[in-house]
């Protein structure tokens, strides 16, 4: 199941959700990725100028929910999942924030847990969200990493 | 009538998100698009003057300059992706 949504998510319901429909799965890997107080800084360092104060991701609605869909079934025709749930928050938010969550369930977890890696890797280089980040000293939209788009070819096999 | 959407650094960009075209007979493919977006808007020439263009995508799926486009189509140009 796809959702695309301004809300918050509580990670005991989409897991508790997803055992049900699982059935017999034997594995659900569950992903949350959260705002980071440092984005794109690969150092700890920082003289606070750098710091987010707070994240906005805009989206392309229709076509947000196509792609999602199309990486599920992807990930589906690679893998003997159970069940898949990809659930993105859209809008205004914070350090410490939940921003996505992903979880697979498999009947073993070594396609649970690649399935939801490759759900991930596909997400951030396919799924049209953008990020713009705001900290003390401006607002600007964060650029797409060269390693995201390597992080596809691993994939390509 | 084509609409076509731009959305984050591009929507502001053009301080946009949405142009609707009539009289597209000529436009059939997105390259015809971006050459007739070019000549009448000059914020969208430089977009498309621009090393890094826009991604396209022609009725919500990821597309290409040479990807045919007809009457009623749905055309989208954005900077790459950064969800997740």
């Amino acid at each position: 199941m796809i959702s695309v949504q301004n809300e918050d998510f509580n990670v005991e319901a989409e897991y508790t959700a997803l055992r049900h429909q699982a059935g017999d799965a034997g594995a659900i890997v569950l992903f949350t990725g959260l705002v980071r107080e440092l984005h794109g800084a690969e150092s700890e360092e920082s003289d606070g100028s750098n710091k987010t104060q707070r994240l906005f991701l805009e989206h392309y609605p229709g076509m947000t929910e196509k792609q999602l869909e199309a990486i599920s079934r992807q990930a589906s025709r690679r893998w003997p999942l159970l069940g898949v749930r990809i659930l993105h928050r859209i809008g205004e938010l914070y350090p410490g924030d939940q921003i996505v969550l992903v979880a697979t369930a498999s009947r073993h977890r070594q396609a649970a847990f690649e399935s939801a890696d490759f759900i991930m890797d596909f997400l951030k280089s396919r799924a049209p969200f953008w990020k713009k980040q705001t900290t003390p000293s401006e607002s600007q939209w964060i650029e797409s990493r060269e390693s995201d788009a390597d992080a596809l070819k691993r994939w390509q096999e | 009538m084509i609409t076509v959407l731009y959305f984050a650094s591009i929507r502001e960009h053009m301080g946009r998100g949405e142009d609707r075209l009539e009289a597209v007979e000529d436009l059939t493919t997105v390259a015809a698009l971006i050459s007739h977006l070019s000549e009448t808007d000059s914020s969208f020439n430089e977009l498309s003057q621009n090393p890094n263009p826009p991604l396209i995508s022609v009725n919500q799926v990821l597309a290409e300059a040479s990807s045919p486009i007809t009457d009623g189509d749905e055309v989208g140009f954005f900077p790459p992706m950064t969800g997740g």
